[in-house]
């Protein structure tokens, strides 16, 4: 998250949704199983509470959004969804399962990619290396010790067909130090699907990108298996509206609002959120990147 | 340049005159030759070097023993360090309980080879023990974990002296044989330690190759990413941890046939100091390097010694020097030179055939013929390649950007 994409003086919404708020229902199921399902989520570091109580409901195969400002608690809520925070209190299912005490590598195996804010990826290893570590994470042979890893030809085929589909079948060689921000983003996506998730959490994948980039990747999103279930964090309004269909917003660790995308751009409290009291009386919408 | 960091150069003719007349630089021909036989050369001197120690059963071939025996223990902190980012101070412990395990063994009545089962049984007793501590920690914490157990394991030998006699140490009594092969002979011993070690270094060359040896590579580069792929990497670790023990416990068994004496010294701190000195001298990351830096550490100490009483005040600074200005340490050294070579031979290959591309051109064509490129780039090309994962193709290649 950059300072520089939200407005600096967004005030806190200090007044809940109601009961009764016309954005605060879940997304409809419309005959699809839950995929995950967060019930009052409260996340503490110390003093500071950085999520409390969220509760969302996330249908599988939605493009579920999560909106707000600098440190309303969107990266927290995703790490405590992926399994590298334990909640202080709440609890998470992944289709049924209640994988609250879950480690982040079980959850995994139950379907659950991710990807890091900040590029997470192993810098000093080539792209090969990265895609078939990430193809063997959920397989046996990862422990195998006596054999090439070359020389598993159903996994390196798998990698190359995994590259080839994001253009970087010819950057296979290459350290993925090496590679361009908007290839770093483009493998930090593709090593989240090697592992063949059933839900995807994005965390900012359009951060840092050129328009051009960005443009790149969101085709690159939209291209993804309408079945996947993908939870996405961004700032750029743009590419949320081209990925996403559902939008909740966090403020300050509460969930301030949820509802379809185009709705959610034009509720008050969130033109308030993002362009302040002033904002929100002279301009129509909300910022189409969030930032201007 | 492919994935695993290696120049793929086209084979070169050596032919004495080009198309068009140009004379040869017949001078060159040596090198060309010699850069294509580096291999076979090099393997030929060693084997030469190794016939001529084995057959003078001299101190030299007792020098060489402790060489490759120090190396085996570096090699396997280099496997947990040089690829999994966990530096222990706690291989020198289980060298001497290689060691103590026969000699204990011995003295309690078993035989030689009974001992030998015990000894490396222990080791890896105690490393599979020590190692569900050890592992729930990492970076400097792990450093000191394993430097603790270190000295646990030194203040067991020296002071539980009912078991091993304390700083006096306990004696080899008898060594194990199958018909003529005994280890009571030097060339014996000589030509085991020497088996053992090509066995460790294949065997260990052939892990980090493997799935694990990548997946220890990604746990020393992001561990938290490695994490997000479904590896627990405790596991990882552990399995790592227990390797590179029972590796140093190997080493400590053939210490015990080749001294005959095993005493609280070989488990000091400074012992482990030498081995992590071994492995950056040699180079971090190699598994080979830590056996050139067991070379110069052990030459050090057994040779310069004899000639300089602060021999380790001058290996300290021959660290200290090569830290700083070769950061590789020799394994690194000698890859430089090795691309050096490499430039030189195309330089005058380009030399030598007009016509021949320009550097820059010549660049960009080994960069698609080698490695990956060029067929992953023609699968880029490739529609539906991306069915097969769910995702369709992209219109435009990584290659645009």
């Amino acid at each position: 998250m950059t300072g520089q994409e939200v407005q600096p003086d967004a005030g806190r919404l200090t007044e809940r949704p109601s009961a009764g708020d016309p954005l605060s229902p879940p997304p409809p199921l419309d005959g699809r199983e839950v995929a995950l399902e967060l019930d009052s989520i409260t996340c503490r570091f110390g003093e500071l509470t950085a999520v409390e109580s969220v509760s969302l409901t996330i249908p599988a195969g939605s493009r579920f959004g999560i909106i707000g400002p600098n440190g309303a608690g969107k990266t927290t809520l995703f790490n405590v969804l992926s399994g590298e925070l334990r909640p202080v209190s709440g609890t998470v299912k992944l289709f049924g399962h209640d994988v609250t005490r879950m480690s982040a590598p079980e959850r995994v195996r139950l379907g659950m990619g991710r990807t890091f804010q900040v590029v997470r990826l192993f810098n000093d290893l080539t792209v090969r290396e990265n895609l078939t570590l990430a193809v063997m994470g959920l397989s046996r042979s990862k422990l195998q010790l006596l054999r090439p890893w070359r020389t598993y030809r159903a996994h390196q085929a798998l990698v190359e067909t995994l590259a080839a589909s994001f253009g970087l079948g010819g950057r296979l060689g290459r350290a993925a130090g090496e590679l361009s921000h908007g290839e770093l983003r483009e493998l930090e996506v593709l090593l989240a699907l090697a592992v063949e998730p059933k839900v995807l959490l994005l965390d900012e994948p359009a951060a840092g990108l050129s328009p051009a980039e960005r443009v790149d990747i969101q085709s690159l999103l939209g291209r993804l298996d309408p079945d996947l279930t993908i939870i996405m964090i961004e700032h750029d309004m743009q590419v949320l509206r081209g990925v996403v269909d559902w939008v909740a917003v966090l403020d300050h660790g509460e969930l301030v609002t949820q509802g379809p995308t185009a709705e959610v751009q034009r509720h008050p409290r969130v033109r308030e959120l993002y362009l302040g009291s002033a904002g929100a009386h002279d301009r129509d919408e909300p910022s189409r990147s969030g930032t201007s | 340049m492919d994935d695993l960091g290696t120049t793929t150069t086209t084979p070169a003719t050596i032919d004495d005159v080009s198309g068009d007349g140009t004379p040869s630089r017949w001078w060159a021909t040596p090198l060309l030759l010699g850069g294509r036989m580096a291999g076979p050369i090099l393997g030929a001197a060693c084997l030469v070097v190794v016939g001529i120690i084995l057959t003078s059963g001299s101190y030299l071939s007792t020098v060489f023993e402790d060489i490759l025996i120090f190396a085996i223990a570096a090699m396997g902190v280099d496997f947990l360090g040089g690829f999994g980012g966990l530096i222990t101070l706690g291989q020198a412990g289980f060298v001497g309980i290689g060691a103590y395990g026969v000699a204990v063994a011995e003295v309690h009545g078993y035989g030689p080879w009974a001992a030998v089962g015990i000894s490396l049984a222990t080791v890896l007793g105690l490393a599979l023990v020590t190692g569900v501590v050890a592992v729930r920690v990492s970076g400097i914490t792990f450093v000191i974990v394993t430097l603790a157990l270190g000295e646990i394991f030194w203040g067991l030998g020296y002071q539980w002296t009912s078991l091993t006699s304390g700083d006096n140490g306990i004696t080899l009594l008898s060594t194990p044989s199958i018909g003529p092969w005994n280890l009571s002979s030097t060339m014996t011993v000589w030509v085991t330690t020497f088996v053992v070690f090509l066995v460790i270094l294949a065997v260990l060359l052939l892990m980090v190759r493997s799935p694990f040896g990548l997946s220890l590579r990604g746990l020393k580069s992001n561990e938290r990413r490695l994490r997000a792929l479904g590896y627990r990497t405790g596991v990882q670790r552990y399995v790592g941890y227990v390797i590179a023990s029972f590796v140093a416990g190997v080493a400590g068994v053939l210490y015990i046939f080749s001294n005959h004496l095993i005493s609280p010294a070989t488990l000091t701190f400074s012992q482990d100091g030498f081995l992590v000195v071994m492995v950056i001298l040699g180079g971090l990351g190699t598994i080979w390097g830590p056996c050139l830096g067991a070379l110069v550490v052990v030459m050090f100490e057994q040779e310069i010694s004899t000639y300089l009483a602060r021999w380790e005040t001058l290996m300290g600074v021959v660290f200290i020097a090569a830290v700083i200005f070769t950061p590789g340490g020799i394994a690194g050294l000698l890859r430089n030179g090795q691309r050096a070579i490499s430039r030189l031979i195309s330089a005058i290959r380009r030399a030598r055939l007009p016509g021949a591309p320009t550097p820059a051109v010549a660049s960009a064509a080994a960069s698609t013929a080698s490695g990956d490129g060029a067929p992953d780039a023609a699968r880029d090309r490739s529609a539906g390649d991306g069915a097969a994962a769910g995702i369709a193709p992209r219109a435009s290649s990584g290659g645009d950007r």
